[in-house]
C-alpha cells in the first residue's frame, strides 16, 4: 500500500467506508432509479420558463430588436450582460477539470463531471445571446470565414467580436470532447450494469465500446493531461477575449488594461459560485454526500473567497487608475457608477462580490452548508450586476449630455434571460438523471489514498 | 492467434500489479489487461511502450497554427486589405498582433480535436462499437488478465494459483464448455449438470415500494446470473415458501397465473439443460422470451 500514501493531515475525500463496487452502485443509483416528485416539479418549472424564453425569442426575431429596452445611447444591455454572465459561469468547469488536474488536486475528482456539464450548458446559453442579437439568426453562418457570393467579402480578423467567435466555439467544442472522453469509462460502467435492454443499448452507444484495456487507459491519461494543458490557456484566453470586446473600445469605463485578468478572476468567481449552488443541492438529492464532502465545499469556498478578493482588488484599482489618469471622462464614468442614477446596481455588486465572500475567512461559516449556499446565490446575483454595471453605466451617459438616458428592460429582455435559466436547468436536470454525475473511474483511483477507510487503516499502523 | 485463453480475475489493483509482475518474471505473454480505472504503473509493469499521442498532438498544433497563419494572411492581406482605423493593412508582420487571438484559438482547436480523434481511432472507440471486455465486472471492480495459451497451460496455472487470485477461467474459442476455477477450490470443479433456478427480488425499489422480480440461475459454485422476470411485485406480499403472492397483493390472481407459467417453463428448461441441449448461459432464453 506504499504507493497509496497520503499525508494524514489531508482530510478524506471519499467517506462512508466505500469499496470500488460501492462507488459504482452509488454513481449508478440516480440513473437506475426512478425520478421522484420533486424532480418532476423542478423540471416542470424549468420547462415552463424555457418555453416562455422561446416565446420571447420568437417575438424578438419576428418583430425585431426594437422589442428590447435598447435605445440609441444604450445599444448593448441585458443581452450582453447575460452573455458575459453565462460565459463567466462556464469557466469553473474547465478550471476544475484542467487547472486542478495540472496541479494534481485530488478534490477535483468528486466535482469535475458536474462542473464540466455546467460549463457546456452555460456556454450554450451564452451563445444564444449574440445569435439572437444578430437580428437574423438564420444568417449566423456569416460569422464564419467562408468563401461567398459577395466577392471578396470576408470577416474582420482585427475585430474582438470575431475573436470571440473563434474563442467560444473552440471553448465549447474542446470542453465537450474533454467531458465526453472522461465520460466513456463511466458510461461503460453503467452499460455493463444495465438490465433493461433499452438502457443497455443507449449506454453501449454513448460509451463508444469502451473496454478498459491497459493501453486505452495509458492513452486516456495522456489525452486528459494534454487536453488539460490546452484547456488551461484556453480558459484564460476565452474570458480575456470576452473582456477585449469592451477593452479595445474607446468608451470610458471599458477602455482599461486591467480588464483581462479582472474578467478571468470574475469568471472563476461566478463559476465556482454556480458549481457550489448546483452541487449543494445535487449531493443531497442524489445521495452523494460521501463523494462531495464538506471538505469539497470548504475548498470551493476558499476559491470563492480568493477570487472575490481579486475582483474586489480590481474594482478598487479601476477607481484609483481613473483618478490617477487625470482624464475627466474616465473620472466621471467611475463617479457616475458609484453615485449616479445606477448607484444601487454598483453597491449591490460591491456588497455581493466584495464584502460577502469575506465571511469565508471564518472557518465556522465556510463549513456551514446553508451559509455556503446562501453566499453562492448572492455571488451569482452580484456577478450579474457587475456585468450590468460595466455595460450600462458606461454607456448611458456618454460624451454628449443631450443624449444621456436610462435603460430599462422590457418584458422580452427579462423573458429571454429567464428562459435561458430555464433551459440551463432543463439540461442540468436531464443530465443529473441520465449521466454518471461523479467521475467514478477517477474517484476509484484516489480511493486508496483519500478514502476514509483506507486512511484510518494507515493511521492505526 | 491462440484459440485458448486463461482469464485471471482479481478484485484489487495491487493484487493485479503483483500478479502481472509475477507473470512477467516468468516470461508469460500477457495479451491484455482490463481494468475499471487507470491503475498507476500498470503500463510500466506490463512493458507497454509509452504512448506517442502527445507527439501527434504537437504536430496537429503545428498544422493548426500554419492553417491559421495562411488563412488570415490570405483573407486580410492578400485578397482584400482594408483600412481599419488607420492600422497597417498591407503587411502581415505589422498587422500580426491583432491576429494572435485567432491563431491561438485555431492551434488549440486543431490540437484538441485531432488528438481526441486519433485517440478514438487508435483505441477503436466510436458509436455502435461493441465493447470487448470479457466480463462486464471489469468496468466495475474486477481486474482481468487475458493470457493466450500455447501449450503451456499448466505452467501458467501454477503461477497464477500462487497469486492472490479472485477467479480463473479457461476460455476456448473452439469449445463450448469453458472450465472455470474458483480460488476457494482451485482443484477441478465437479462437472455436475445440476442447476438451481429460483426467484429473487431486485435490490432497488420503485418509488411506490414495489420491486422487480428476477429469476436467478446458479450452476455449481462459480456461475450465477439473474434476469428480470418482467413482473413487478410488492415484496411484503410475497410468500417465499410457495413462490407466489398472497391474496393481499393487487391483481394477485393474474400475477400467480404468470408465476405458474414461469414455473412450468423453469422445469422444462432444467430438463433441457440436463439433456445438454442448451448452455447454462442460454437457460433463461427458454423461460423468458
Amino acid at each position: 500500500m506504499g504507493s497509496h500514501y497520503e499525508a494524514p493531515i489531508r482530510k478524506p475525500l471519499v467517506t462512508g467506508n466505500k469499496s470500488y463496487h460501492q462507488i459504482s452502485v452509488d454513481v449508478a443509483r440516480p440513473i437506475e432509479g426512478v425520478a421522484n416528485k420533486k424532480w418532476w416539479i423542478v423540471f416542470g418549472i424549468s420547462l415552463i420558463l424555457f418555453m416562455w424564453g422561446i416565446g420571447c425569442i420568437i417575438y424578438t426575431i419576428s418583430t425585431g430588436i426594437g422589442v428590447w429596452g435598447l435605445n440609441k445611447t444604450v445599444g448593448w444591455a441585458w443581452d450582453i450582460t447575460n452573455f458575459v454572465w453565462w460565459i463567466g459561469i462556464g469557466h469553473a468547469g474547465t478550471l476544475i477539470s484542467a487547472v486542478l488536474l495540472l496541479f494534481r488536486q485530488k478534490w477535483r475528482m468528486g466535482i469535475n463531471r458536474s462542473a464540466e456539464a455546467m460549463t457546456i450548458f452555460s456556454v450554450i446559453q451564452a451563445g444564444l445571446f449574440p445569435v439572437i442579437h444578430m437580428g437574423r439568426p438564420w444568417l449566423a453562418y456569416w460569422i464564419v470565414p467562408i468563401p461567398n457570393q459577395f466577392g471578396s467579402l470576408w470577416v474582420n480578423f482585427n475585430s474582438p467580436l470575431l475573436w470571440d467567435v473563434f474563442a467560444i466555439s473552440t471553448y465549447l467544442t474542446i470542453s465537450l470532447v474533454f467531458w465526453w472522453t472522461g465520460l466513456l469509462p463511466d458510461f461503460a460502467m453503467i452499460r455493463d450494469r444495465a438490465i433493461k435492454p433499452f438502457q443497455k443499448k443507449i449506454y453501449s452507444l454513448v460509451s463508444f465500446g469502451w473496454s478498459g484495456r491497459a493501453k486505452d487507459w495509458q492513452r486516456f491519461e495522456e489525452v486528459s493531461l494534454v487536453l488539460a494543458g490546452l484547456a488551461t490557456p484556453l480558459v484564460l484566453s476565452v474570458h480575456t477575449i470576452v473582456s477585449f470586446d469592451f477593452a479595445t473600445s474607446v468608451i470610458p469605463g471599458w477602455h482599461t488594461t486591467i480588464f483581462p485578468p479582472y474578467f478571468v478572476a470574475g469568471a472563476i468567481f461566478s463559476g465556482f459560485a454556480m458549481v457550489q449552488t448546483l452541487l449543494i443541492v445535487m449531493r443531497k438529492v442524489c445521495d452523494l454526500e460521501d463523494y462531495i464532502t464538506l471538505q469539497h465545499i470548504e475548498l470551493m469556498n476558499i476559491v470563492i473567497m480568493i477570487t472575490g478578493s481579486l475582483v474586489g482588488c480590481a474594482y478598487i484599482t479601476e477607481l484609483f487608475i481613473a483618478w490617477y489618469s487625470g482624464v475627466e471622462y474616465e473620472q466621471y464614468a467611475f463617479l457616475n457608477r458609484a453615485t449616479g442614477p445606477y448607484w444601487w446596481a454598483y453597491w449591490a455588486m460591491m456588497t455581493c462580490n466584495v464584502f460577502s465572500p469575506q465571511f469565508m475567512w471564518i472557518k465556522k461559516l465556510r463549513t456551514s452548508i446553508v451559509f455556503s449556499f446562501v453566499i453562492s446565490i448572492v455571488v451569482n446575483i452580484g456577478m450579474w450586476f457587475e456585468r450590468f454595471v460595466i455595460i450600462v453605466t458606461s454607456l448611458h451617459r456618454d460624451y454628449l449630455p443631450s443624449s444621456w438616458t436610462m435603460f430599462s428592460p422590457t418584458f422580452v429582455d427579462i423573458g429571454i434571460f429567464i428562459g435561458t435559466i430555464g433551459f440551463f436547468f432543463v439540461l442540468f436536470l436531464l443530465y443529473a438523471r441520465t449521466f454518471p454525475v461523479i467521475a467514478q473511474a477517477e474517484v476509484k483511483t484516489i480511493l486508496k489514498s483519500s478514502g476514509d477507510n483506507y486512511k484510518k487503516l494507515r493511521d492505526k499502523k | 492467434m491462440a484459440n485458448k485463453f486463461i482469464h485471471a480475475v482479481y478484485d484489487d489493483d495491487d493484487k493485479l500489479l503483483d500478479a502481472v509482475k509475477d507473470l512477467k518474471e516468468n516470461k508469460v505473454n500477457i495479451e491484455e489487461v482490463f481494468t475499471p480505472f487507470p491503475v498507476h504503473g500498470l503500463d510500466h509493469v506490463m512493458g507497454l511502450a509509452p504512448t506517442r499521442i502527445a507527439i501527434a498532438a504537437f504536430l496537429y498544433g503545428c498544422v493548426g497554427f500554419t492553417f491559421a497563419l495562411l488563412m488570415i494572411n490570405y483573407i486580410m492581406i492578400v485578397d482584400w486589405p482594408q483600412n481599419i482605423g488607420g492600422k497597417p493593412s498591407f503587411s502581415f508582420q505589422e498587422n500580426m498582433p491583432a491576429f494572435v487571438p485567432v491563431m491561438f484559438e485555431l492551434t488549440v482547436f486543431f490540437t484538441g480535436h485531432l488528438m481526441v480523434i486519433t485517440f478514438y481511432l487508435r483505441s477503436r472507440l466510436w458509436p455502435f462499437k461493441k465493447a470487448e471486455n470479457p466480463i462486464p465486472e471489469t468496468t466495475d471492480d474486477k481486474f482481468l488478465i487475458q493470457i493466450p495459451i500455447y501449450g503451456n497451460e499448466s505452467k501458467i496455472k501454477s503461477i497464477l494459483k500462487k497469486t492472490d487470485l479472485f477467479k480463473m477461467s479457461v476460455i476456448d474459442t473452439k469449445k463450448e464448455n469453458n472450465e472455470e476455477i474458483d480460488n476457494v477450490q482451485s482443484n477441478v470443479q465437479d462437472q455436475n449438470l445440476e442447476i438451481t433456478i429460483g426467484f429473487v427480488f431486485h435490490s432497488r425499489k420503485y418509488s411506490d415500494g414495489s420491486s422487480n422480480l428476477r429469476i436467478q440461475f446458479t450452476k455449481g459454485r462459480g456461475q450465477q446470473y439473474a434476469k428480470n422476470s418482467g413482473l413487478r411485485i410488492f415484496r411484503k406480499h410475497w410468500i417465499s415458501k410457495k413462490n407466489e403472492v398472497s391474496d393481499k397483493h393487487a391483481d394477485y390472481i393474474k400475477i400467480n397465473k404468470s408465476l405458474n407459467a414461469l414455473k412450468t417453463n423453469i422445469e422444462k428448461a432444467k430438463n433441457k439443460f440436463s439433456n445438454g441441449s442448451i448452455d447454462f448461459d442460454d437457460v433463461y432464453k427458454s423461460i423468458i422470451n
